[in-house]
This record gives C-alpha cells, structure tokens and sequence, in this order.
C-alpha cells in the first residue's frame, strides 16, 4: 500500500516537473500565453468592473470610517500583490539560480515591473486613505516604511537587471538580490505585531475569520482576484515581448512574426 | 437625483475616494496599453526583419 502511494507520488511529481519543464521552453510559452490572455483579460474586466460595482455602491459604509474605508477596494489588492508578486519572484530566483531555466529571468523582471507599480499604488492609495482617517498623508509607520523599502527592492531589482548588457548575466544578479530581499516579506506581515502602529491590523488571515461583515469581504475578495488576474495578464504581455526580443535568432520567431 | 448626487459625494470623502480610484485604474489601463503597443511594435519591427532578409 504503502509502495503504491508512493509510485503514484512520483509519478504526479513527475508529470508536475513535465509541464514545468515544457512550460520553461520560450516558444511553448509564448503559445500557450497566447491562448490565456484574452481568457485572463475577459475575466479581469470582469471580476474587477463586478467588485468595484458592489464595493462602491452596495456595500455598507463602515460604522468608524463611513465611506472612506471604500478606498480598501482597491489598497488592499494593491498591498497583497505587491507581496505576493514579491514572493512569486522568489520563486523564480531559485529556477533561474538552481536550475538556469532562461524563461525564468524573463518572467521574474515582468513580474518586478508589475510588482513595483502595484507597490508604488498601494503606498499612494494608503497615503491617500491616511489623511481623512489620521490627518497626515505619510507617518513613518513600521508597515509604512517596510512597504517604501519593498518599492527601493523592487527599484534595485530593476536597476541591475538593466546594468548587464550580458541578459543571462543581469537575470542571475536580479535573482540573487531578490532572493535577499525576500526577508524583508515577514517584516511588512508581521510589523501591525511586532511595532506600535498607525496602521491597522490584519483585517483579511487565510487561517482565521475576517474581522469585517461579509457584505465588506466579499466584493474585496472579487477586487482581489481580479487585480491578480490583471496582474498576470500584464506579466504575460511583458514577458511575451522580452521573449521574442531575446529569441529574435531564432527560427520559430520568424515564423510566429 | 438626490440619491445619485449623495452617492457621488460619498459623504464628505469624495475628494479623497475618487482620485484614489481614478489613480488606480489609470495607471492599470496606461500600463496595459503601453505593454500591449510595445509588444506590437516589437512583433512589426521583427516582421520587418524576417521580410528584409
């Protein structure tokens, strides 16, 4: 029993590493990325035109903040991609690094591109959320200030991936700082705990029930699976065109083109 | 007409409310429409190369 277990493991891990490693090849992801976009565009659209609807106009006002806390709708979503995009680039640091997939490096300075605008939104969206509720636009708040570092990372990351004329070279220097940089992850989640601040608790936990009604997290839900199906979506047009600039040698190019 | 007017007015937030939304969904829409002209450009100028050799 014990045995079968096992094989049947192995064989799921198997095919798992199959798909990736197929995926990993240049010219099956652009094709397959072809085929998504219009699904993830369509969905997006969708997913965000229904949250914001249901945010902005039927969800109650908060019995503190009134109306000021529907600004959440677009923060948090904001907020939780640019750590979660972060951590996605983790990820990829370890293919590029251990594995020297190519497509990797690709991927990881697309989603370093996205991943500093949603940084740079939800800081400008915080600040914008600040003033009605602390009277300051900016305080030097341990979540305040541990987000802006996440913007210099992601600034940095860019930065070096740009210094290399060599790609290969620049993608593997992205990687390493990405992967120091990946401590600074647990310091933004855990400063609401570990610091006195102005910035409020977490309000939405994987493991523990929402602090809000649920008339409030659903439509965040929605706002939050469709700002990560933008997010991809933008990742993939990125990526995509990185692909063909860099592969541009090569025959299949010519016949994609 | 009164409701929509006190909808809008978000009771005394919308100055801070709607530029925060505005912000948000203009740049996800500037972003979007630079990627996807870039990438065009791209698949033109590639095109323009394959057709030149």
């Amino acid at each position: 029993m014990h045995d079968k277990i096992c094989a049947i493991l192995m064989n799921e891990l198997f095919s798992m590493w199959k798909i990736l490693y197929q995926l990993a090849s240049p010219k099956r992801f652009y094709e397959l990325t072809a085929c998504w976009m219009p699904w993830l565009a369509l969905s997006s659209l969708f997913l965000l035109l229904i949250g914001v609807i249901w945010g902005l106009v039927f969800a109650p006002p908060d019995y503190q903040q009134g109306d000021a806390f529907r600004i959440i709708y677009v923060h948090v979503p904001c907020a939780f991609l640019s750590m979660g995009l972060y951590a996605w680039m983790g990820f990829l640091a370890l293919l590029c690094l251990v594995w020297r997939i190519k497509l990797a490096g690709v991927v990881l300075t697309a989603c370093a591109q996205t991943g500093a605008c949603m940084t740079c939104l939800a800081l400008m969206t915080g600040s914008i959320w600040g003033k009605p509720m602390w009277g300051t636009w900016w305080v030097w708040d341990a979540r305040l200030t541990s987000e802006l570092i996440l913007l210099f990372l992601y600034g940095a990351i860019l930065a070096v991936g740009h210094a290399y004329q060599n790609k290969d070279q620049g993608d593997r220097m992205m990687a390493i700082l990405t992967l120091v940089g990946l401590v600074d992850l647990p310091i933004i989640h855990y400063s609401v705990y570990w610091w006195n601040t102005l910035h409020q608790g977490t309000t939405l936990s994987v493991f523990a029930k929402p602090k809000m009604a649920a008339s409030m997290v659903y439509p965040l839900l929605v706002t939050i699976i469709g700002f990560s199906l933008y997010c991809l979506l933008l990742v993939c047009l990125k990526a995509r065109n990185e692909v063909l600039l860099r592969e541009r040698r090569q025959r299949w190019v010519s016949e994609v083109v | 007409m009164n409701a929509l007017m006190s909808w809008f007015e978000m009771h005394g937030y919308a100055m801070y409310i709607w530029p925060a939304y505005g912000l948000v969904f203009g740049v996800l829409i500037t972003n979007l429409v630079i990627s996807y002209r870039r990438g065009r450009r791209t698949r033109l100028a590639l095109r323009a190369r394959v057709v030149r050799s």
